[in-house]
């Protein structure tokens, strides 16, 4: 079994889908956020599976997560900021408050 | 022993997953992810990559999960009431969620995936050769990213003087 890279990839791919649920449910911007982390560490599971099992060279797997990981440092700080400016405006982190350009 | 802690930690991995999306309390919810976020580290160990276990650990436990916790201060707090919850809303993205699912592990299951090479240098010198010679412009641009993200947020959530 750890000698499989279908183990590790349905692992990725559980996370995934738990990430995607998370995204769909929860109201809460930090939540949403959480569950976009969820998303991205499967990508890396993926990566890195692949790079084991079926990569000659095995430092290209190793770039790409290490990209991914950045990335999402990256994005968390954009996200982190525009949460604080939402909440300035709203007053609170509901997403569902945030539907000013609804007719 | 190393299958009985691969599956303890899978089992940790998801059950973790589970509370950081379930919960209601967003606290509850971050500090699940840090849980989670040491178990991938430790099936990155399995897969023979140890640098990147490493660097997720200090990147993503130790900065984005802290940053995380600390924008839990906007929440509203936890002894006021909570919103309802629709239950057909939690139904319905159960259903997409385990569509999606299905869809991947179907596809996973069927391929038939060719002869497997696990022998290689996963060292960190052949890392750092080939970033530095064959992917140095990503490297560069990356650097790039990474400071127009911090001047960016920076200015999103900048102190205007001129509203009240």
């Amino acid at each position: 079994m750890l000698e499989q890279i279908q183990t590790y990839l349905l692992l990725a791919a559980l996370l995934l889908s738990i990430g995607v649920y998370g995204l769909l449910e929860r109201r809460n911007l930090i939540g949403l956020l959480i569950s976009i982390e969820l998303i991205l560490n499967g990508a890396s599971i993926n990566f890195i599976a692949v790079n084991k099992f079926l990569i000659a060279d095995k430092a290209i797997g190793q770039v790409f997560t290490l990209f991914i990981i950045g990335l999402a440092a990256a994005e968390v700080t954009i996200a982190l900021s525009i949460i604080l400016l939402l909440y300035r405006r709203m007053n609170s982190i509901n997403i569902e408050e945030a539907d000013n350009l609804k007719q | 022993m190393k299958e009985i802690i691969f599956i303890g930690i899978t089992i940790l991995m998801i059950a973790s997953a589970v509370m950081a999306v379930g919960f209601k309390s967003i606290l509850y919810n971050a500090f699940s992810l840090m849980l989670t976020l040491f178990c991938v580290a430790v099936i990155f160990i399995y897969l023979n990559a140890e640098f990147i276990a490493a660097m997720e650990i200090i990147i993503y436990v130790g900065a984005i999960a802290i940053a995380i916790i600390f924008a839990v201060m906007f929440s509203p707090p936890l002894y006021l009431k909570q919103p309802y919850r629709n239950p057909i809303k939690i139904i319905r993205s159960i259903c997409v969620a385990s569509l999606v699912f299905i869809v991947l592990a179907k596809a996973i299951l069927k391929t038939n995936w060719p002869t497997q090479e696990i022998i290689g240098d996963y060292s960190i010198q052949h890392l750092g050769h080939v970033l530095l010679h064959r992917y140095v412009i990503a490297f560069e641009v990356f650097s790039l990213i990474i400071l127009l993200a911090m001047l960016g947020a920076l200015m999103i959530a900048r102190q205007r003087d001129d509203h009240a």
